[in-house]
């Protein structure tokens, strides 16, 4: 009788176990999803789009993990290499991005774009396809500019502005108030290309000697690239970058000078750095955003920019129409909602009624002049960051600029 | 029971074998392979051999040469600097004066730190606008901020300067190990001989614990030729490549560019060095015994 007992209860067990793990494995797919930006809105954005996706999928799950921008890629590569790469995972803009789609481990999806996600910005569409074949979801778009501080330009009688020289003049009044002009930050070296970017903006009529550079199609060696790295280095001796650069990181030690109010105006800033700015700003004082001016009278000031944050699906996924699923669900009409909500530009045209703050409209008005900030080669890329802190340190001439990207593009 | 004992001593000595296999041979194995290589990293069947050229480059390269003084710097000035610093601190511990526990403890806490934190922290106080160049400037002693990590020429330095700073009390601890091992009796005798403190110290102490300089600055050298946390954090390799060390330029080419076969050149050399800091310690412990 005890016998039978024991059996009936051990059998009964084994079948709960098996109904449970039946139950679990059948309802518990997962969807593993890599970000670096788990700072300002963006991971609200990422939450929102999983929470109505779970909804719509049940037993479905999104695992989100963000990895610190510094250890991504080598975490990326190594997961990568081996098989084991998350279903869908944000990608690098400029460099890696060339390399990682034609590493064979993405899934080009110029055909599942047709199929229920929205209609990119051609341009955006241009930026994300390589070799013919479009290989990232464009999540939304960034804009460079320049934060400048109002209320301490209308109490000095300053104007915004719209030249070179007019920049050159305010840092000058600047300088005489124990005020700095333009706080940088190059340590951590993006932030100082960006600068030499947005003068080939104004350098480069066509707008199109960047991108053929990088191709390889024309030589860095001309005179559009020697005009604007020449700009920075004016710049940099007429004390428009305030003293450090080098020594900074763009969102610390730069950033808390603007806030701070040591100096005047604050660059790189875009959607993803206005959400804390705006934080640490708080009452103290009124700021907006300007583009670099340009370098001669007359000439129409133009920021730069492109995507910000896009995503791409693993080729080794196992749940590759689920991942491609929740990226549609990122990027639909409540996506976009969610995305102006909190001041980020779709990638795509945005027709709902999220209510738009004066810093997003000017965001998004520049974001309709912007110009190219890319350069896809990534030891090219390398070699303007690095060139550019020579350009701040003081140590490195405008030829030995252009030569040292002439060199790393024969390699 | 010979055959036995030897296939006993096999047995005991097979972890280590595989460890060593595993770990060390294979790895070592495949480094010098890729070297000849060219990889991006992600495929294996896109490996392709491309021979010797790795190899023709670093002969070429500004940047690895930068790498290679630098490292060089950085290994001779942390050794020499730690060896001296971590010396005075352990006589002063040795006098056994009021207050030496607190100074122990003091030095040495830095050590239980990690390379991570204390780039971090030291970025952070060394910033162009941080608080050491907020109080030079408070004491009028500055103008214009001192770029500590933002200048080409002092980068590195400020990078060896919190080396030093983490890892004085480490050599401190192995010296002043090492002198409670001097005999009392001779250091007596010395000083009833007429002997000055600087001179018993010089002719007395300082030959007994030659073994003990001999191990810290050899922990010290291999140390500064794998450094890599601590510059990473502070500077990254820059301002425009000033201040790589061979690391962080291997994690540079390997990571960054994806070029997995100069990588591996890289690692080689710094393969090399360290076969040469092995040698150079086997003979020590060898002259030891």
């Amino acid at each position: 009788m005890k016998r039978t007992l024991v059996l009936q209860v051990l059998g009964l067990s084994v079948v709960f176990f098996l109904a449970g793990f039946m139950v679990f494995s059948a309802g518990n797919t997962v969807i593993e999803f890599w970000s670096w930006n788990n700072e300002g809105a963006y991971p609200v954005v990422h939450q929102d789009a999983q929470a109505r996706f779970e909804k719509d999928h049940p037993g479905v799950t999104v695992k989100r993990e963000y990895i610190s921008y510094g250890e991504y890629m080598v975490k990326l590569k190594a997961v990568l290499s081996g098989e084991e790469a998350p279903d869908v995972f944000q990608i690098p803009w400029a460099g890696e991005y060339t390399e990682l789609a034609r590493s064979g481990k993405i899934l080009p999806i110029t055909e599942h774009l047709k199929k229920g996600f929205p209609t990119f910005f051609p341009n955006i569409m241009k930026a994300i396809s390589v070799d013919g074949q479009a290989w990232a979801v464009p999540l939304d778009l960034n804009t460079l500019q320049i934060a400048y501080n109002k209320t301490m330009f209308a109490s000095m009688g300053l104007s915004v502005p719209t030249t070179k020289d007019d920049l050159i003049a305010i840092a000058t009044k600047l300088a005489k108030d124990g005020k700095f002009a333009v706080a940088l930050g190059t340590k951590d070296l993006w932030a100082g290309a960006d600068v030499f970017f947005a003068q080939v903006a104004y350098t480069d009529p066509t707008h199109t000697r960047m991108a053929k550079a990088d191709a390889g199609e024309i030589s860095w060696n001309s005179p559009d690239f020697l005009k604007a790295v020449q700009a920075v280095t004016d710049y940099v001796k007429q004390g428009v970058i305030a003293p450090g650069a080098n020594s900074m990181d763009a969102f610390v030690g730069a950033k808390n000078l603007f806030v701070q109010q040591q100096a005047a105006m604050f660059y790189p800033v875009g959607n993803f750095v206005t959400g804390g700015i705006t934080a640490d700003v708080g009452d103290s004082f009124e700021w907006s955003l300007m583009p670099w001016p340009a370098l001669a009278k007359g000439n129409p000031v133009l920021p730069t920019g492109g995507v910000a944050e896009m995503f791409v699906v693993s080729k080794d996924s196992k749940n590759t129409d689920l991942a491609l699923e929740f990226l549609r669900y990122m990027t639909n009409d409540e996506g976009k909602d969610i995305l102006v909500k909190n001041d980020f530009i779709p990638s795509s045209t945005y027709k709902g009624s999220a209510a738009m703050s004066p810093l997003y409209k000017n965001m998004l008005e520049a974001q309709s002049k912007s110009q190219s900030r890319v350069v896809y080669n990534s030891v090219v890329y390398a070699a303007v960051m690095n060139g550019m802190q020579g350009v701040y340190g003081g140590t490195l001439t405008p030829q030995a600029f252009i030569d040292s990207l002439v060199k790393a593009a024969k390699k | 029971m010979l055959k036995k004992t030897a296939h006993i001593g096999v047995l005991f000595s097979l972890p280590a074998i595989l460890f060593f296999f595993l770990f060390i041979f294979i790895p070592v194995v495949s480094t010098f392979m890729l070297s000849l290589t060219s990889w991006k990293g992600f495929i294996l069947s896109d490996i392709k051999v491309t021979g010797l050229s790795n190899f023709a480059e670093l002969f070429s390269d500004a940047v690895f040469f930068k790498a290679l003084t630098n490292t060089l710097i950085f290994v001779v000035i942390t050794t020499v600097l730690l060896n001296i610093l971590g010396f005075i601190g352990a006589s002063l511990i040795d006098m056994r004066i009021p207050g030496t526990t607190f100074f122990k403890n003091a030095v040495f806490l830095p050590v239980l730190l990690a390379p991570i934190i204390i780039g971090i922290m030291w970025s952070r106080m060394l910033d162009a606008f941080g608080i050491v160049n907020q109080l030079l400037k408070s004491v009028h002693a500055i103008t214009m901020p001192v770029l500590f990590l933002g200048d080409e020429h002092i980068a590195l330095y400020t990078v060896i300067g919190a080396t030093i700073w983490q890892y004085t009390g480490y050599d401190m601890l192995l010296y002043f190990a090492g002198l409670q091992g001097v005999p009392h009796e001779q250091v007596e005798a010395a000083r009833m001989d007429g002997a000055s403190p600087l001179a018993v110290r010089l002719h007395v102490v300082i030959p007994f614990l030659s073994p003990v300089i001999a191990i810290t600055m050899l922990l010290n050298m291999i140390g500064g030729f794998k450094v890599f946390d601590i510059v990473y954090v502070m500077t990254a390799g820059g301002p425009n490549n000033s201040s790589h060390v061979f690391a962080t330029y291997l994690f540079q080419q390997a990571f960054r560019f994806n070029r997995m076969g100069y990588a591996s050149v890289i690692a080689i050399v710094i393969i090399v060095f360290s076969i040469f800091a092995a040698v150079f310690r086997l003979r020590i412990v060898r002259k030891e015994t």
